[in-house]
């Protein structure tokens, strides 16, 4: 399969007041045209910053990407010119953020926030620009586009207000997508809404996604492969149903434990909510172990001391654990 | 509610907001020791009981306080507002002849402040670090903390008389007796000094203002947004950025203006400029009542309308109070 999108051994570091930390460390991806790739783990894992690393948008001064390449239909991306990244930026590779209440400028309509993207890049005049924004709120399904085309972000719910951001990333047709929570600060019935506009957007344009979620219900329904995050590193990669069905590092079906169960029925007992014990440990006082070792119910010595590394489970599966290694030893 | 509507309200309010400020001024002006008579009489070297019971008949102070009070309020109502005995004209034209002056001074200097602030803000936003930054922040301490006869002392005498390029006082050149343009360029030529006087204090307020909101906006949700959205950082900063961190400068501009019509009463008088701040000083001095009283409600009148600017400025810059009229 041809990738579209291609992240190898990412690093990013940040300086701070406790020196210089490495907060995406070695992260690397395919993504192909028209796929879905899930980025899940907990907050504080990297996801948002590699999505930020893509589109080039590394909070400066302090944050650096350090090594490895980002390359896009062949194109490195991290050795990219910022001129470069700006065609492309909104163009090619669009993103939607979490939280569309202050992701939209409350200044501008929203047809304009929509048709200022398509003159950038598209170079369409004031009135073709205009006409783009109404067919795009058409396309997210916003009721009488022509009319709320001139209307603030304010006049709007916050359902409403992620379509149209969806509206503006799609509104040079990009050929990914970037999607950061896009559904975390919406109602339950908004979120199976949005999910359905991007399974549909993705459907009739052919988009390749990245999702970035920790809700697991999402990962199931839109995605095709997913990865999992911790600490910065990359700690799983595989098919959803690998992940979902067979996962082979202990933070995956840590993760996957924590989702509660809806049973129905009189008699029916409800179960303790599951949590992994702890917390993402601060960055920069990771070990030269594995960065799960503190939290992860099965660890050995030798997690504590090694690195592990990545082992192949099935084909397109893999996960960086040393349990792995030892089963495989032992068989 | 339409705009009309909104317009026609504000206007209501302010009609009685001035006959409010009519009516504690007199009262005000009444409770104060002294009045003309005793002014001119103590011009005159002294007079008898006879003469002074005359005068204060003539101008009407042997009536009771309601009495004058309700002369008075009527009187403003038909748009008179007495007349001045020091300059022995009726009050509202003198006023109406100084007026453009201050008006002038006082938008010069708070177009000057807003303008040079915010970009000055703007700019040491975007690079924090740079000698920029630096040279914006000693400048708000300096230009904040210094007194504004002070300062426009010190800056006459920089541009007047160590580097003589600017006039050290007055509006225009009588000598030149110049017209049109010429007259225009002779006005903002004298106008320098003073507007830059006045606008120093408010600059260094606006550009620390401006900064700390800019700071705050380029970190903002929908300047990521603007910027995923590949736009130039020119655009990001001028377009997205600046109209919302414009609004707490338009906010305090507009709560300021009345500070900065009594600032203009200093600076006129280190410049000897001829506006309501001048006129305002000799009618104190003197003692001449009914000026005093028409260039407190003139101020009013000022002040109303700067307010109704600044509104009418927020609703531009902001469409989310358009809505709630």
């Amino acid at each position: 399969m041809d990738s579209l999108l291609e992240l190898e051994h990412l690093e990013v570091e940040f300086d701070t007041w406790d020196g210089r930390v490495r907060v995406l460390d070695g992260v690397s991806f395919s993504l192909a045209a028209g796929e879905t790739l899930g980025i899940v783990g907990e907050s504080g894992c990297g996801k948002s910053m590699t999505a930020l690393a893509i589109m080039g948008l590394v909070p400066t001064p302090a944050g650096h990407i350090t090594g490895g390449s980002i390359r896009f239909a062949g194109e490195d991306l991290v050795r990219a010119p910022q001129a470069r990244l700006r065609q492309l930026r909104g163009n090619r590779i669009a993103m939607i953020f979490q939280e569309p209440m202050t992701s939209l400028n409350p200044v501008f309509t929203v047809g304009e926030q929509i048709a200022e993207a398509a003159r950038e890049h598209l170079g369409l005049s004031g009135t073709e620009s205009r006409h783009r924004s109404v067919e795009m709120l058409r396309a997210v399904h916003i009721p009488e586009a022509e009319k709320r085309v001139d209307e603030y972000p304010h006049q709007f719910s916050g359902g409403m207000r992620q379509r149209v951001m969806i509206a503006m990333a799609l509104a040079c047709e990009p050929q990914v997508l970037i999607a950061d929570e896009p559904t975390t600060a919406l109602d339950v019935t908004v979120q199976a809404q949005i999910f359905d506009l991007l399974q549909e957007l993705r459907e009739t344009k052919g988009t390749a996604i990245v999702l970035i979620t920790h809700d697991m219900g999402a990962i199931a329904e839109m995605t095709d492969r997913v990865i999992v995050m911790y600490a910065g590193r990359r700690v799983e990669e595989g098919a959803v149903e690998d992940i979902l069905d067979r996962p082979a590092h202990p933070y995956t079906r840590g993760l996957l434990a924590c989702r509660p169960q809806l049973q129905l029925g009189k008699g029916a007992v409800r179960p303790a909510l599951r949590e992994i014990p702890g917390v993402v440990p601060p960055l920069h006082l990771l070990g030269r172990g594995c960065a799960f070792a503190e939290r992860c119910p099965d660890a050995m010595p030798r997690c504590r001391d090694e690195r592990p590394v990545e082992t192949v489970v099935r084909a397109g599966h893999a996960a960086a654990c040393w349990l792995l290694d030892e089963r495989r030893e032992a068989a | 509610m339409g705009f009309v509507g909104w317009i026609l309200r504000r206007l209501a309010w302010a009609a009685g907001l001035l006959l409010s400020v009519a009516v504690l001024n007199f009262s005000l002006m009444h409770m104060a020791p002294g009045d003309i008579v005793q002014t001119i009489v103590g011009e005159m070297g002294g007079a008898s009981e006879e003469t002074m019971a005359q005068l204060t008949k003539a101008y009407g102070l042997d009536r009771g306080f309601l009495d004058q009070l309700w002369i008075y309020v009527s009187r403003v109502a038909q748009g008179d507002l007495g007349y001045s005995y020091y300059f022995n004209r009726p009050v509202l034209g003198l006023i109406l002849d100084r007026v453009p002056a201050t008006v002038l001074l006082v938008f010069t200097a708070l177009a000057v402040a807003i303008i040079a602030g915010t970009f000055l803000g703007v700019m040491s936003a975007r690079y924090p670090a740079s000698w920029l930054g630096a040279l914006v922040t000693i400048t708000a301490l300096f230009g904040f903390s210094a007194p504004v006869f002070w300062s426009g002392l010190m800056l006459l005498l920089l541009f007047a008389s160590v580097i003589p390029i600017l006039p050290a006082s007055g509006m225009y050149d009588v000598a030149q007796g110049a017209t049109g343009i010429a007259y225009a360029l002779d006005v903002a030529h004298h106008l320098v000094l003073p507007a830059l006087t006045l606008a120093i204090i408010y600059l260094a307020l606006y550009s620390r203002l401006a900064r700390a909101s800019m700071i705050e906006v380029l970190g903002s949700d929908y300047v990521r947004t603007a910027r995923a959205k590949g736009l130039s950082e020119n655009k990001v900063v001028f377009k997205h950025a600046l109209r919302n961190a414009v609004l707490p400068v338009v906010t305090v501009a507009g709560l300021q203006f009345s500070a900065m019509l009594a600032g203009a009463v200093l600076v006129e008088t280190v410049f000897t400029w001829p506006g309501m701040g001048q006129l305002a000083f000799e009618s104190i001095l003197r003692r001449d009542n009914q000026l005093i009283l028409g260039i407190l409600l003139l101020s009013a009148v000022l002040v109303i309308i700067g307010n109704l600017l600044t509104d009418l400025a927020y609703r531009f810059v902001d469409p989310r109070i358009r809505t709630d009229g």
